[in-house]
């Protein structure tokens, strides 16, 4: 058999199946509705195998994506924060950020290239000063905090808050001591650590099976479109 | 000079940064909000990174012929009819060439761009994403096994958290679910958590003290 | 003993097929799941907060930051779509915005559509405040003063002119901000709202960070979560009992929720699969 045959003939039973589509079911007419069709069962085609048209599809979208990102930085970064402020109402100190931020074009120029550092130096520095103190306290200072075994928790009635916390504790200090000793093969708390992988198994574990929940639900959502929107099948 | 400026500009701008934090006073006030604001301001050009490199990239693989150089034009393509269609359709007031859309007139590029993201863009981002449930499903199947005591809990751990969403209305199993989320997961997403921060501290007053160069790039 | 060897070796097409079936299945039956989505606990505080907005008071507005790309949307539209129906029914006002750049234009398509559909008026019941660069510098500054962050909304229009903004400053004006996120955005909402603002802060992710969440759900830095597509249909629900009871809206969530049980299932049952073809060859070698 030769090579192209399976190809031609995936393609031919291709237009029937839209050519039936189009006779005997509610298909929509929009023009757009069917671009969007095409395009996504141009890229489940990678699950026959790598094509050329789910190449094409492909680089259209990473095209598109920065086209778009290209057009809205204009329009509501440089021209509404930067060149509308400075122009139109007349906030001439702007002046020095949009000239720390032109720096960034010196990237291109292979002479003065090491003056892109100047502003990502300055984000990094600002960006780092500001995080440091804020994520101190969000995380170690709150998070230890709400880990504390309270007195009521232990209700006479219910005292499973208060064992649940416990656990918890455990499961916390043990998982830290998996990270921070278990390299060292006889350290003194590498019995500790054991017991922190039982608790990040089981974590990883519940982790995974959300992620497979996560994919499929994305499936569905296309599958959705495909038969709601483009085919009409199931109810509007 | 090429590396004590930028090493001077961080270590000022991140100590004053912190310092700050701790001084609510009004003059503190204002520093922090301009600092923000010219934050904002420079990061709309960093853009211009991505961009070019995008651009150099494809445009070397034209040029070279290099392998699956013929896509190169598309992408290049696609980036500057969605760049023009929104550089002119979304400007303020725009309306240009009318076109009468469900009673109302906007201009065809106004159109033609809301059309390319919604009915190209999604469709595309979001298939790509989905085609991952068949790999994760073919994958879970080929190397999902319980070889020793840590792939079970794994193992046991990933069904009943599944499981738990699918019997969620019928079965206590969503209690079971909801318990091992919120106690024996909550226990190593927070020893996680705080691990991390720590590192995340460390690495960010290294880079204030100049000790983490990784951004400075090259040796020059 | 073939058959078990063959077990453990299934193509990887027929799982694809498999796959699309069990999924294009429930979707075209319209299969129905037995007894009412009920609602987890998370999901509840979430709409609980949003029923105990005054629309009148002082923080009577949400902030919606719709932090997705294309990539997660079908997993995060449900969510959204159902969150922004709750808040049009009961007349909150809603400041719309985005930290990654694409995010910007979902907000539009999907607060567009569902506007006309309320009889909502732009700039009067919501606003399209748009996408900013650098999103520490975004969320801090908008402690200060939104308009500091947003002079003019998405259209260029300032957004002193708006009268949805009236009266709205900072967070302090803000009741709840909620982020629909399908990467770590919302840490960047507990890390620099939530700490500094002391604003409440609910998130909508992919199931993908559920797990990551609990510890802020623990420490109350989160209000409430909405979990995945799931939580969506769950919300879809809460939403439909309480205002659009006689009303036919769509309720995209609660479609997908029988084909999601059903791939699951599948998943479930290929992996067992596994296993038994496994410990089956592995005593017999």
């Amino acid at each position: 058999m030769k090579k192209w045959v399976p190809t031609v003939i995936f393609l031919a039973v291709a237009v029937v199946l839209i050519v039936l589509a189009i006779v005997f079911l509610p298909v929509s007419k929009s023009v757009w509705v069917w671009i969007a069709a095409l395009l996504t069962l141009a890229i489940f085609s990678i699950l026959y195998r790598d094509n050329p048209i789910y190449r094409i599809a492909e680089h259209i979208f990473v095209g598109l994506s920065l086209g778009y990102g290209l057009a809205m930085i204009w329009h509501l970064a440089l021209w509404q924060i930067a060149l509308r402020p400075l122009f139109v109402e007349g906030r001439f100190i702007l002046i020095i950020p949009i000239a720390i931020g032109l720096l960034y074009f010196t990237r291109l120029i292979p002479k003065v290239s090491w003056l892109v550092r100047i502003p990502i130096s300055i984000a990094l520095g600002l960006g780092s000063g500001i995080a440091i103190p804020l994520i101190f306290q969000a995380t170690i200072f709150e998070q230890t905090k709400a880990s504390l075994v309270l007195p009521e928790m232990f209700a006479p009635g219910n005292p499973w808050p208060g064992i649940w916390a416990i656990i918890l504790i455990i499961g916390i200090v043990t998982t830290l001591a998996y990270f921070f000793f278990s390299r060292k093969e006889k350290s003194v708390l590498s019995p500790v650590s054991k017991v922190g992988i039982i608790f990040i198994m089981l974590g990883f574990g519940a982790t995974f099976g959300l992620t497979v929940m996560s994919r499929v639900s994305l499936l569905i959502g296309r599958v959705q479109f495909l038969l709601r929107e483009w085919l009409g099948i199931i109810a509007q | 000079m090429k590396r004590r400026i930028p090493l001077t500009l961080t270590l000022v701008l991140g100590i004053v940064m912190m310092i700050q934090f701790f001084i609510p006073h009004q003059f503190s006030q204002d520093f922090k909000n301009t600092a923000l604001e010219w934050l904002r301001v420079i990061g709309g050009f960093a853009f211009i990174i991505g961009l070019a490199s995008f651009i150099t990239h494809h445009y070397t693989k034209i040029k070279h012929k290099k392998e699956g150089w013929a896509y190169s034009p598309i992408a290049l393509g696609a980036l500057v009819v969605m760049a023009v269609v929104g550089l002119i359709g979304r400007s303020p007031n725009m309306n240009w060439i009318p076109v009468t859309v469900q009673g109302q007139q906007i201009s065809v590029f106004t159109y033609l761009f809301s059309n390319f993201f919604t009915h190209m863009m999604i469709p595309l981002g979001a298939t790509m994403f989905s085609v991952l449930a068949f790999y994760i499903a073919s994958a879970a199947y080929r190397s999902f096994r319980a070889k020793s005591l840590v792939s079970i809990l794994l193992l046991v751990a990933a069904f009943v958290i599944m499981l738990a969403i699918i019997f969620y209305n019928v079965l206590p199993l969503g209690d079971l679910g909801e318990w091992l989320l919120s106690v024996p997961n909550m226990a190593a997403k927070r020893g996680i958590l705080l691990g991390a921060s720590l590192g995340g501290i460390a690495t960010s007053l290294k880079i204030i003290l100049g000790i983490e160069r990784g951004y400075l790039g090259g040796t020059k | 003993m073939k058959f078990w060897e063959r077990l453990g070796k299934i193509d990887r097409r027929i799982i694809y097929i498999v796959l699309a079936v069990v999924v294009i299945i429930p979707l075209i039956l319209t299969v129905k799941l037995p007894g009412k989505v009920r609602a987890m606990p998370r999901t509840k505080d979430v709409f609980d907060h949003i029923e105990n907005i005054d629309p009148n008071g002082k923080r009577r507005s949400i902030l919606i930051s719709v932090d997705f790309d294309p990539q997660t949307e079908p997993e995060l539209k449900p969510q959204l779509e159902a969150v922004v129906r709750h808040a049009f029914a009961r007349n909150i006002p809603l400041l719309v915005m985005a930290l990654p750049i694409q995010g910007t234009d979902i907000g539009i398509e999907v607060f567009t559509r569902l506007a006309e559909e309320h009889n909502k008026e732009y700039g009067i019941d919501y606003v399209i405040l748009g996408w900013k660069p650098s999103p520490v510098a975004v969320i801090l500054g908008m402690g200060n003063f939104i308009e500091q962050v947003f002079p003019t909304d998405y259209w260029g229009t300032p957004l002193s002119e708006l009268p949805v903004m009236e009266g709205i400053r900072n967070y302090d004006d803000v009741g709840l901000v909620m982020d629909f996120t399908g990467s770590s955005f919302y840490v960047y909402w507990v890390y620099y709202a939530h700490t500094p603002y002391d604003v409440p802060v609910a998130t909508g992710v992919t199931s993908v960070s559920v797990a990551d969440i609990y510890p802020f759900l623990g420490s109350k830095q989160f209000i409430g979560m909405l979990a995945g597509m799931k939580a969506g249909a769950e919300y879809e629900r809460l939403v439909k009992d309480k205002y659009y009871q006689d009303q036919d809206i769509f309720l995209r969530g609660t479609q997908a929720l029988p084909a999601l049980s059903a791939s699951l299932l599948v998943i479930i049952l290929f992996v067992i699969l596994g296993n038994i073809s496994h410990f089956a060859t592995r005593r017999k070698s």
